[in-house]
């Protein structure tokens, strides 16, 4: 199979699962849609392994990283900033919503920064650190 | 040709002449790659020095070509 048939193949599939998507929707049948999803990413699974090439490489993965850390420390700052600034708001202005939105953020801020802890801790280990 | 490439490659380091053994092999961007294990941008990247393989990728590439890694690959710093 080439590239580019795998591409169009690939379309389809995304086509064929939004139809399923929204069709579930529409006819409020929770199970469809799951079942829709599931078939999709099984036939791109299966689509995948008879493409006989290269996807992903060193170089792909060290630009996601790369991407993935960069990602990281802006969405935390942002919604650390936009927390602090939900919080203050609420506060001044005696809206318990806006504060508590601020709180939540912030937790997901420090939810954040525990898994990238975590996850640095485990691949640090994994190539030789202590 | 080498000092050159590194001034273009903005003192990447590592430089390489893989285009030309590529060129000599008769091989494509898209065979080598193949060889290799990568895609084909992975291998572009190389030969323009925007992009330092990995040991292990070096090694494969000097295998393909049958020459030593440093005949292939060079450090000015």
């Amino acid at each position: 199979m080439t590239y580019t048939s795998f591409k169009k193949i690939r379309l389809l599939i995304i086509f064929l699962i939004a139809i399923i998507v929204a069709t579930a929707v529409s006819i409020n049948n929770f199970y469809l849609a799951i079942s829709g999803i599931a078939i999709g990413i099984m036939f791109n699974l299966l689509v995948r392994s008879k493409l006989r090439k290269t996807l992903v490489d060193e170089r792909v993965l060290s630009i996601s990283g790369k991407a993935a850390r960069m990602t990281y420390i802006i969405t935390t700052l942002l919604l650390a900033a936009c927390s602090l600034f939900l919080i203050f708001s609420g506060r001044q202005n005696q809206e318990v919503v806006i504060e508590t939105m601020g709180i939540i953020f912030s937790y997901i801020a420090m939810l954040n920064i525990a898994i990238y802890a975590i996850s640095f801790r485990y691949f640090n280990k994994k190539h030789g650190g202590d | 040709m080498q000092y050159l490439f590194a001034i273009l490659t903005k003192n990447m380091g590592v430089t390489n002449n893989i285009k030309n053994y590529r060129n000599n092999a008769r091989l494509t961007q898209e065979e080598l790659a193949d060889k290799a294990g990568v895609t084909r941008q992975t291998i572009i990247a190389i030969e323009k020095g925007k992009y330092i393989p990995s040991l292990e990728l070096a090694f494969k590439i000097a295998k393909i070509f049958k020459v030593k890694i440093e005949k292939m690959f060079d450090y000015n710093k």
